[in-house]
């Protein structure tokens, strides 16, 4: 599984980096998580980066995402 | 679990750190964030010292529900006693930074001390890192900001500008593009040589019941976005009431000698909309009322309603593009926008009405809308040159010096902030009795300004802002952005109570959390009847009292005192404003009799 991030519409909340560390380690930090959003200062998102690991889960990041920025790509 | 339990205890004196545990029964009175800032404001600090002395402490922190998926629960608490005020105060700020503290494994961090050189300090999970500042002494924030980020990959940080570094009394902090704006927290930051902070956090923050979490976040995801109000704040920011106080009459302009604005509808959330590039939120905040606005020269975030009113309305600028590049000049220059505009909108009314000349504005032509002028005056006030050596001190203490006292706007020697005490009676309460001087924060506007209860009459109004009072203590405490409001309510309810207990795997009740806000609001009053303020220092500024709106509002001062006194009977406090002793017990505060 790999996903799609619409950086057009994403508003850099980082929730899907949220949900995706409690899924993968039990608890909340986004530096563990598979997803990365990189923001500006002013918290523009500008490009995504995924992990290798990003194929072992059910998408939860999407369903957490508020916009539907992300899309799971089958 | 949401808390961890302990603060990183940082002494910049002697360059020493260590971790303080805080008690569960501690959490339990006091939540976090607002209500335990407060109580180890009162526990560190001796009475009546000097804020920019190396005895006031700062305390950052946090409440339960920051770091986890509770939404818009962005935010992160600064306690300090105010150069400004020199009393109680306290910041809230979004962005990124509260979040990282969480991720170190504390629950917050106090600052005490004072350093002999310039230094920034770099948190990495358990240990801290006292770090020379002096390359960076004058740089803007922004600036700051990316030059700790280059050195530090992936570290949040909060940082000082000029005006912190010159002891500007009405400095702020700045993350990212945001700020702990009021109170003059930066030039407590400057006082003890503080640059600023990066830090970073490894530590995994396990929800104390994934489930019921999970659970309530989905629920809260399904009505968030329906909601009338959640709709204009997406679209138009904080600043999406600016054309309804314009309609009110309650728009303040001209440093309030007017309550209307004629070019508001350049500078509304309507125009700004125009402006903006990109709708942004705070880390965890699925509400995206950060407005990413460019203008000819600059961006900014916003500007915030507050941002409007003091970089705008009150000081005759009607150009949207200056307001912007106003906006982003006074975050790198690191002043606090509220007290800052309060500030020239007095220097522009003693100026046009020849209490001072141009002479003593180092030549500068301050007339109402000449935001050249301003520009260059902030510069000046940032690093205390000239004219801006006394304007930094506020328009309070500045007119000891130059006159006009009689156009000072503010409470406490701080300016006021932007919705009317004349037309919105629970905002009078609000700036007068407000432990942290005159802001908008601890009494909320929106329910008067919404007709939610009757706007501009008296009635009622002390026991009213009693209640909002007690709401704001516990939504700074958990913390979550007061824009929830629009989604949550505006008063304590059982949402909030739900997102508590969600966070926290508690099953609270109604009277138990607000028997907690009225606690917290009460501490913060002991603070500041213990440094000797009472019900003298509840006032509002003369001009609020006296001078009649156009629309013919005033609030006069037996109006105000009447509802004072029910607001201190209904927290039972005084006559003075000063908790009895009945209270303290019923409150548990016996500890601070």
């Amino acid at each position: 599984m790999k996903i799609d991030v619409d950086l057009s519409t994403c508003i850099g909340c980082k929730m899907c980096m949220l949900i995706c560390s409690l899924k993968k380690v039990g608890g909340f930090n986004p530096m563990y998580s598979n997803v990365k959003i990189n923001l500006d200062i002013g918290r523009k998102a500008l490009s995504y980066e995924l992990t290798d690991d990003c194929q072992i889960c059910d998408g939860i990041c999407e369903q957490f995402c508020i916009t539907k920025s992300i899309k799971v790509l089958l | 679990m949401s808390v961890w339990g302990k603060y990183l205890e940082i002494n910049l004196t002697y360059r020493t750190y260590r971790t303080i545990d805080i008690n569960s029964e501690v959490y339990e009175k006091y939540i976090g964030g607002n209500g335990i800032g407060a109580y180890l404001l009162y526990k560190y600090l001796k009475p009546n010292v000097d804020p920019l002395s190396d005895e006031n402490i700062i305390v950052i922190n946090t409440g339960p529900a920051n770091g986890t998926i509770a939404p818009m629960a962005s935010k992160f608490c600064v306690v300090s006693k105010s150069p400004q005020t020199l009393g109680f105060t306290k910041g809230f700020c979004g962005g990124e930074f509260g979040e990282e503290i969480k991720y170190t494994g504390y629950d917050g961090i106090v600052i005490k001390g004072a350093s002999d050189s310039w230094i920034y300090l770099y948190i990495e999970d358990n240990k801290v890192f006292f770090e020379d500042a002096s390359e960076i002494l004058g740089f803007y924030t922004t600036k700051t900001q990316e030059w700790l980020q280059e050195k530090h990959k992936d570290a949040k940080t909060i940082v000082i500008g000029p005006a912190g570094e010159n002891l500007v009394k009405y400095a702020c902090l700045i993350s990212e593009l945001r700020a702990v704006g009021t109170g003059g927290i930066g030039a407590v930051f400057g006082s003890k040589k503080l640059k600023g902070i990066a830090i970073k956090g490894s530590c995994i923050l396990k929800p104390k019941n994934e489930k019921r979490l999970k659970d309530f976040v989905l629920d809260f995801y399904k009505k968030v976005y329906a909601h009338p109000g959640v709709k204009n704040l997406k679209m138009f920011g904080t600043a999406a009431g600016l054309m309804h106080l314009q309609k009110l009459a309650a728009l303040p302009s001209y440093n309030w000698q007017k309550e209307t604005f004629e070019h508001a509808s350049n500078i509304s959330g309507e125009a700004l909309r125009e402006k903006a590039i990109k709708d942004v939120s705070c880390f965890g905040c699925i509400v995206p009322c950060g407005k990413y606005s460019v203008s000819k020269d600059t961006f900014t975030i916003g500007p915030e309603y507050e941002g409007i009113f003091s970089l705008g309305t009150i000081i005759g600028n009607g150009n949207l593009d200056e307001l912007i590049s106003l906006d982003r000049l006074t975050d790198e220059l690191g002043l606090g926008q509220i007290q800052t505009g309060g500030v020239l909108a007095w220097a522009m009314e003693c100026y046009e009405k020849g209490i001072f000349d141009i002479k003593t504005l180092d030549g500068l032509d301050l007339r109402f809308g000449n935001t050249k002028s301003a520009k260059l005056l902030l510069k000046k006030i940032a690093f205390r040159e000239g004219i801006g050596d006394i304007l930094a001190e506020g328009s309070s203490k500045a007119s000891d010096i130059l006159g006009g006292k009689e156009y000072t706007m503010c409470v406490k020697n701080m300016e006021i902030a932007g919705h009317s005490p004349r037309a919105v009676k629970t905002q009078a309460i609000g700036y007068a009795i407000s432990n942290r001087g005159p802001v908008h924060c601890d009494v909320r506007p929106g329910i008067e300004e919404n007709n939610v209860i009757p706007l501009g009459v008296p009635d009622n109004k002390g026991k009213e802002s009693k209640d909002l009072v007690v709401w704001s203590s516990i939504v700074n405490s958990i913390i979550y952005c007061l824009s929830a409001e629009r989604v949550v309510g505006l008063k304590l309810n059982q949402e909030i109570i739900n997102m508590l207990n969600a966070v926290m795997d508690s099953d609270l009740d109604f009277d138990a959390v607000y028997k907690i806000g009225e606690r917290i609001y009460t501490l913060e009053r002991l603070f500041n009847v213990r440094d000797g303020f009472s019900s003298k220092d509840d006032t509002l500024p003369k001009r609020i009292m006296e001078e009649p709106s156009e629309a013919g509002r005033v609030t006069k001062e037996e109006e105000l005192q009447l509802m004072i006194e029910e607001f201190y009977e209904a927290f039972g406090w005084d006559k003075d404003g000063k908790p009895t002793k009945d209270t303290l017990v019923r409150l548990s505060l016996e500890e601070f009799l």
